[in-house]
């Protein structure tokens, strides 16, 4: 079972996406851990390219795709802005004291650590985003 | 609170829009007044990296 959601590169989208990732995930069986880890890695994702990935009043396409398989679960997301490899952000070094402590640069870092597996992909003029966790991995915590 | 210490409490979601609506009154609240404060975060029942943004552009403003 696979379920895809089509949104436009508008901030105000994110809520609908969040609402659609628990929907789906819940319809797939998926934990309610796993729900939350798939909806802040969408969070960060799709936020980032909102924000960066598109030059200023020009529309696109954001598609979210989440289904299961081989006991993953898959959230797949592509979008038509600028080529861009969100894996290739630097892991940020974790600041030691409030002081030196930097504002901004943990969204890659949270999608990371949500998830098992973080693959990208540049196809026909569109980034791909393939996001991996064991379906198992949310029900033992 | 006593000693003046402010306890503030949030609730919900911590995504985008949540974010936008408190970060102006919760910057003011945090930065208007000097002494410490506690935030309650057990009503929050989701935290994206734009709500930890709130949290450190707050907390810095509060330390300065």
């Amino acid at each position: 079972m696979s379920s895809q959601l089509l949104i436009d590169n508008n901030l105000d989208s994110l809520r609908d996406m969040s609402n659609w990732v628990a929907a789906t995930g819940n319809a797939l069986g998926l934990s309610d851990t796993l729900c939350y880890r798939f909806d802040l890695a969408a969070n960060e994702a799709v936020t980032n390219t909102i924000s960066y990935g598109y030059p200023p009043g020009v529309s696109g396409e954001i598609a979210l795709r989440l289904l299961t398989a081989n006991g993953n679960a898959v959230l797949e997301i592509e979008d038509d802005g600028v080529a861009f490899n969100p894996l290739e952000v630097p892991e940020p070094t974790l600041p030691e004291s409030l002081e030196t402590s930097l504002i901004g640069g943990l969204g890659v870092q949270l999608i990371r650590s949500s998830m098992v597996q973080c693959d990208y992909q540049r196809r026909d003029g569109r980034n791909l985003l393939i996001l991996q966790s064991l379906i198992t991995s949310g029900e033992a915590e | 609170m006593d000693g003046g210490v402010t306890l503030i409490r949030l609730r919900g979601r911590m995504a985008m829009s949540g974010a936008q609506k408190i970060d102006l009154k919760f910057t003011a609240l945090t930065t208007v007044k000097q002494g410490a404060y506690i935030v309650d975060m057990s009503a929050v029942d989701f935290l994206a990296s734009i709500g930890i943004r709130t949290l450190l552009v707050s907390a810095k403003g509060a330390q300065a």
